[in-house]
């Protein structure tokens, strides 16, 4: 089937921001299947917004924001059933990450402490992990400049504690 | 080792994403079946059963002229256009919810003030149109209009205190059953959307 202008120009777009999209998926899925189906969830939502994207916003923030309100909003307990053939679904795999110098304990131990922490935390972390300033977080988050750096402060407390009571 | 230490692994994850082709399109243009496509389609179908049903009512109230002095009749008349409004808001409703545009807290509050006022405006619309019916059907009683409503005679035959408990009963039932039905649909959904605001704050 011959794709349409904007689907070329989706996928274009979309090319430079997978390990992005992935990155939320992993910070919000914890095993394989979950975070395809977060993956594919997310690309279904940023296609059905995406003929509404003006440019307002930079991609890369519109992008975030749906990212996050997906992974947030999902129904995790009610898994849903995508009516896809066992082919379609092999076009999008998406391979767990190599090994690229996280086995340090230290690190394993810092992305156990970010997984105790709760939905909210978790995308303040990743977006700060990501060098987002406050006033991008601000904007893809909705929460003040001001709370989200006692939140910030508050969350490294927490990592603290839950890292050194290991 | 403090958050800023893990920077650097975050920002060299490397994933092979293009390993497979990966043809985003072709997986968008999937149906998925989820609560809210089902609730999508209910409301679709409601949408087109309900004025159908006016029409056949309408041409029917035309044909059999018994039906013009049926008090039931003409209360379909107006809780059927009533309904298709809601089912209609009800649909704009769920595609709102799939809406995911806008800074994450603001989609957040959007999304529970519209769950919260269509359930509302639901629950007055069901609850205005109960008790119009039993004010009706007791003012019928009391006027003993027996024929505008059929089997109001069996009700008239049971005693006032006992008639009003009915009512009361009817109107604990509907209250019990839309909460039920709300909690069946968009509980779940809001409770975790409700949670996630708390988190911001």
């Amino acid at each position: 089937m011959k794709k349409t202008d904007l689907e070329i120009e989706f996928e274009t777009k979309l090319k430079d921001y997978k390990l992005l999209i992935y990155k939320v998926c992993r910070m919000y899925a914890n095993n394989h299947d979950d975070i395809q189906d977060l993956y594919q969830d997310i690309i279904i939502q940023l296609w059905k917004s995406y003929a509404k994207f003006r440019g307002d916003a930079k991609f890369s923030t519109w992008l975030y924001r749906i990212a996050i309100n997906t992974a947030l909003s999902n129904f995790r307990k009610q898994k849903r059933n995508i009516h896809t053939s066992d082919v379609e679904l092999q076009n999008i795999q998406i391979p767990y990450e190599e090994d690229t110098g996280l086995k340090e304990e230290q690190h394993q131990q810092m992305y156990a402490a970010i997984q105790q922490l709760n939905d909210v935390e978790k995308s303040i972390v990743m977006l700060y992990l990501e060098d987002k300033s406050y006033d991008e977080m601000e904007e893809i988050l909705g929460i003040g400049n001001a709370n989200l750096r006692v939140k910030m402060s508050r969350i490294k407390d927490k990592l603290r504690t839950f890292t050194n009571n290991k | 080792m403090e958050l800023d230490n893990l920077k650097s692994s975050w920002n060299s994850v490397s994933v092979d994403l293009n390993r497979n082709e990966f043809d985003i399109v072709s997986a968008t243009k999937k149906e998925m079946e989820s609560p809210l496509n089902n609730l999508k389609t209910m409301s679709k179908r409601q949408l087109i059963t309900l004025p159908l049903l006016l029409v056949f009512l309408a041409v029917m109230t035309g044909i059999v002229p018994d039906m013009k002095g049926q008090l039931l009749v003409w209360m379909a008349f107006i809780v059927l256009p009533l309904t298709t409004v809601y089912y209609y808001f009800n649909l704009k409703l769920i595609s709102n919810l799939e809406n995911n545009e806008g800074a994450v807290k603001n989609v957040f509050q959007r999304k529970v003030k519209q769950l919260i006022s269509n359930n509302n405006l639901y629950l007055y619309l069901t609850r205005a149109a109960l008790v119009t019916l039993v004010v009706a059907t007791e003012f019928l009683i009391q006027n003993n209009h027996m024929d505008l409503i059929p089997g109001i005679e069996m009700i008239k035959t049971v005693m006032l205190p006992l008639r009003l408990l009915i009512y009361a009963g009817a109107i604990g039932v509907h209250y019990v059953l839309s909460r039920y039905a709300f909690n069946l649909y968009f509980g779940q959904y809001l409770k975790r959307l409700k949670k996630l605001l708390a988190e911001m704050e």
